[in-house]
C-alpha cells in the first residue's frame, strides 16, 4: 500500500528508479541542491508578474518533483505552471506559500532518508 | 549482424533540461548497455547531432533555447546518414503534446515520469525499426552492386561504363588531369570455346580479369566487361604513354601464361587499343563515345596487323577530328 501521508512515495520512486538506491541518493542530492534556487526563480517570476518565466520554472520544477514521486508538491507546482500558462497570477503568492511548505516536507523527508532515520 | 549485436552500438542522444530526469535517463539506458550522451537543451543536442550521427534521440518537450518540437523538426530537415528515431518525453498533464509531438516528426513518445520497463520496451521497438532500416539498406546496396557487376567475371558491366565513364572524363577535364582507356580483346577467343569448351572459355575470362585487377591500382583504376571477350580498363590520372606501359606489361604476361582448366593447358594472346588525353590535349568536346571509338580504332588496327599487340593514341582538340588529329604514339608487335 502506498503511504499517502508521506511527501515522497517511496514505492513509486523505487519503481521509477528501477530499485537503484545509489541513483535515489543522487537524485535526492540533486534536488536538495537545486531546490532553493528554483524556489527563488519561481518567487521572482511571481513578484515581477512574469507569467512565461513562472510557467517555465514551475514546469521544470514539477518535472523534477514528479521524478522523485513527490506527488503533492508536484501538483502544487503544476498549479503555478497553469497560472503562468493562463497568465493569471492573482493567486500565485498563496500557491507559492503552499509550494514552499510542501517543499519543506520533501526536503525534510529526503534529509531524514539520507541520514537513515 | 542481428539486433542484439547492435544493442550496444546505437548511441542515444538525450536532450533534457531537468537534471534529475537527465540523470535517471542516463542511468536507465546505460544499464541497458547503450551509449548515452546527454545535453540540457535542444540547441546543444542539434549542434552535437550535426557533428555526430545519433540514430536515437530522446528529447524533452519544454527546454530553453530550442524545445523538443523545434529539435525534432531540425533533425528531420537535416540530411542525416540514416534514419533517426525520435522519442519525445511528454508531461502527463498535457495530452495535446502527444499529437503535436508526433506531427512534428517524432516517432514515439514516453510520458514523464517514465516507467523504466516502458522506456526499455520503447527503445527495443526503436531498435527493431533501425535494424529493419539497416537490413533494407544492405539489401539495396547488394542490388546496386549486382546491377553494375558482370556476374561471370565480377568486373563492372556495360551499365557501369555508361554511368561512370562520363563522370571520370568530366572530372579529368575539369581538373586538367590525364585519362586513358584500354580496350582489350582476347584474340581468337572463339577458338578457346570451340576447342576446350565453354567452361574453359569462362575460366579464361575470369582469370583474365583477375590478372588485370592485380595489375591496376585499387580504388582508382577499374575494369568493365564491354561485351563478350572485350574489356575496358579505365585509368584516371594516366596518359596514353602510361597506359601503353601497363597494356604492354599485361600483353606480355598474358601471352606467357599457361591457362589450365580440367587438366588441359593452353595459351591465349590479347590485343589492346588505347586512347587518352592529358592536360595539354584535352578539350571539353571529349566524350565517352569519342574515347571508346578511338580505343576501338586502335584495337581494330591491332587485329588487322596480326593481333597480340598494343596500339595507343591521343584524343583531343576537336571531337570531329579525332582520327585525323590523332598522333599515333606506339605500335608494338
Amino acid at each position: 500500500m502506498t503511504d499517502v501521508t508521506k511527501p515522497i512515495d517511496m514505492e513509486e520512486i523505487m519503481e521509477i528508479l528501477d530499485d537503484d538506491k545509489e541513483l535515489l541518493i543522487e537524485c535526492f542530492d540533486e534536488l536538495l541542491n537545486s531546490m532553493p534556487q528554483t524556489l527563488v526563480e519561481i518567487q521572482s517570476a511571481i513578484k515581477e508578474g512574469n507569467a512565461s518565466s513562472l510557467d517555465e520554472a514551475a514546469h521544470k520544477f514539477k518535472g523534477s518533483l514528479r521524478y522523485i514521486a513527490a506527488g503533492t508538491a508536484a501538483d502544487v507546482a503544476y498549479q503555478l505552471e497553469t497560472m503562468g500558462k493562463e497568465e493569471n497570477l492573482s493567486l500565485a503568492d498563496n500557491i507559492f506559500s503552499t509550494l514552499c511548505e510542501e517543499c519543506e516536507k520533501v526536503k525534510d523527508f529526503m534529509e531524514r532518508y539520507k541520514a537513515g532515520i | 549482424m542481428n539486433i542484439s549485436d547492435l544493442n550496444g552500438h546505437f548511441p542515444i542522444l538525450v536532450a533534457e533540461d531537468d537534471p534529475i530526469a537527465r540523470k535517471i535517463l542516463e542511468k536507465t539506458l546505460t544499464k541497458e548497455g547503450h551509449e548515452v550522451v546527454s545535453v540540457e537543451n535542444g540547441r546543444k543536442a542539434f549542434d552535437l547531432f550535426k557533428e555526430r550521427f545519433f540514430p536515437i534521440i530522446l528529447t524533452d518537450w519544454m527546454m530553453p533555447e530550442m524545445d523538443g518540437i523545434e529539435l525534432c523538426r531540425a533533425v528531420r530537415n537535416h540530411q542525416a546518414s540514416g534514419y533517426v528515431f525520435v522519442i519525445i518525453l511528454t508531461s502527463k498533464d498535457s495530452k495535446g503534446d502527444i499529437v503535436t509531438g508526433l506531427n512534428s516528426g517524432a516517432d514515439d513518445y514516453v510520458q514523464k515520469p517514465f516507467n523504466p520497463a516502458e522506456l526499455k520496451a520503447r527503445i527495443k521497438t526503436c531498435l527493431r525499426i533501425l535494424e529493419l532500416e539497416r537490413s533494407l539498406k544492405e539489401a539495396n546496396e547488394n542490388i546496386r552492386i549486382l546491377s553494375i557487376t558482370d556476374p561471370l567475371t565480377k568486373s563492372y558491366n556495360r551499365g557501369y561504363i555508361t554511368e561512370c565513364l562520363p563522370k571520370e572524363i568530366n572530372r579529368a577535364i575539369r581538373y586538367k588531369r590525364s585519362l586513358s582507356l584500354v580496350l582489350c580483346d582476347i584474340d581468337h577467343f572463339k577458338k578457346v570455346n570451340d576447342t576446350y569448351g565453354h567452361p574453359s572459355g569462362d575460366h579464361v575470362l575470369i582469370e583474365f580479369v583477375n590478372s588485370i585487377k592485380q595489375s591496376i591500382r585499387q580504388d582508382l583504376d577499374w575494369i568493365a566487361r564491354y561485351g563478350g571477350e572485350e574489356f575496358l580498363i579505365v585509368l584516371p590520372e594516366t596518359g596514353p604513354e602510361g597506359a601503353y606501359i601497363l597494356a604492354e606489361r599485361l600483353r606480355n604476361s598474358i601471352s606467357k601464361r599457361k591457362f589450365i582448366f580440367q587438366e588441359k593447358a593452353f595459351n591465349i594472346t590479347c590485343s589492346f587499343g588505347i586512347s587518352g588525353f592529358d592536360s595539354a590535349t584535352s578539350d571539353e568536346n571529349i566524350s565517352s563515345e569519342s574515347l571508346i571509338n578511338a580505343a576501338d580504332h586502335y584495337l581494330y588496327q591491332c587485329k588487322l596487323e596480326g593481333r597480340n599487340r598494343v596500339k595507343a593514341g591521343y584524343v583531343g582538340k576537336t571531337q570531329s577530328a579525332i582520327f585525323n588529329d590523332k598522333r599515333l604514339l606506339f605500335n608494338h608487335q
